[in-house]
């Protein structure tokens, strides 16, 4: 696969949340009529949570590493820094225990909200291939965890962030 | 009367935060807001005495603490309009 085609695209509504401090599923209305329903996870200001995506890396992947969009805004800020954390977990052939806890090596991204509450911007985070995306190949089923990282005091956005979407590219 | 305990500081803060409105258009960082939830309880703390003195002598003799503060606040929502 060429460097900057899509490997994968989830919507919010495809996150599935971890059995403890997960993002809210929410609802946004658009301001059409009738109001269009935007689907979000909403990840607080105050305290570090979390929301899950899983895939399987398709065969066409060449080796080149990924790039992660994030597509998010605020749900009230017009200014300040989030902080997104991504990592992958791989669940190798005959290899992974997923009853065994896996440490999530976060890679992460710090990006300015939107100018006003209601847009959305895409925060990119990339991963080389290998052990920085915890070895996920060709044909592994995978975890791909999404966090904020709110407790950063590097992360000055007041209020929620609202994940949209997510597109998974080969660098 | 004391200030509030920085952890329920921070919990004020916390809660503030998710109950924002979508499309508020927030301009201040969180370090900011915080700054403004101390200000907010440090006034409170330093005008207790005075808002007790300005209440009518039988409300102020009778009311519990609580009771003068659920006042305050039924007065601050219908004034401006919050919930």
């Amino acid at each position: 696969m060429a460097s900057g085609n899509t490997l994968y695209v989830w919507d919010a509504t495809d996150g599935i949340p971890p059995a403890t401090t997960p993002a809210g599923l929410d609802r946004r209305a658009g301001g059409s009529t009738p109001g269009e329903s935007f689907i979000v996870y909403d990840f607080d200001a105050a305290a570090d949570e979390f929301v899950d995506f899983r895939g399987i890396i398709p065969q066409n992947y060449a080796g080149g590493g990924f790039t992660l969009r994030i597509w998010w805004g605020a749900t009230s800020a017009t200014s300040g820094n989030t902080i997104w954390n991504a990592a992958f977990r791989a669940i190798e052939d005959d290899a992974e225990d997923i009853d065994a806890a896996h440490t999530y090596d976060f890679n992460a991204v710090t990006d300015a909200a939107p100018s006003l509450s209601g847009e959305y911007t895409a925060a990119v985070i990339t991963f080389t291939d290998g052990a920085d995306a915890d070895n996920t190949g060709v044909g592994d089923p995978f975890i791909l965890r999404i966090a904020r990282d709110a407790n950063n005091a590097s992360d000055t956005m007041t209020g929620d962030a609202e994940l949209l979407a997510l597109e998974l590219r080969e660098t | 009367m004391a200030i509030l305990p920085d952890a329920d500081r921070q919990a004020v803060w916390a809660d503030f935060m998710r109950a924002l409105e979508s499309g508020a258009n927030i301009t201040v960082t969180k370090t900011e807001l915080r700054d403004a939830i101390n200000a907010a309880d440090d006034w409170i703390d330093l005008n207790a005495a005075s808002y007790n003195l300005a209440l009518p002598l039988p409300v102020r003799t009778s009311f519990t603490a609580k009771q003068k503060a659920k006042l305050l606040m039924w007065v601050i929502r219908r004034r401006f309009e919050v919930t």
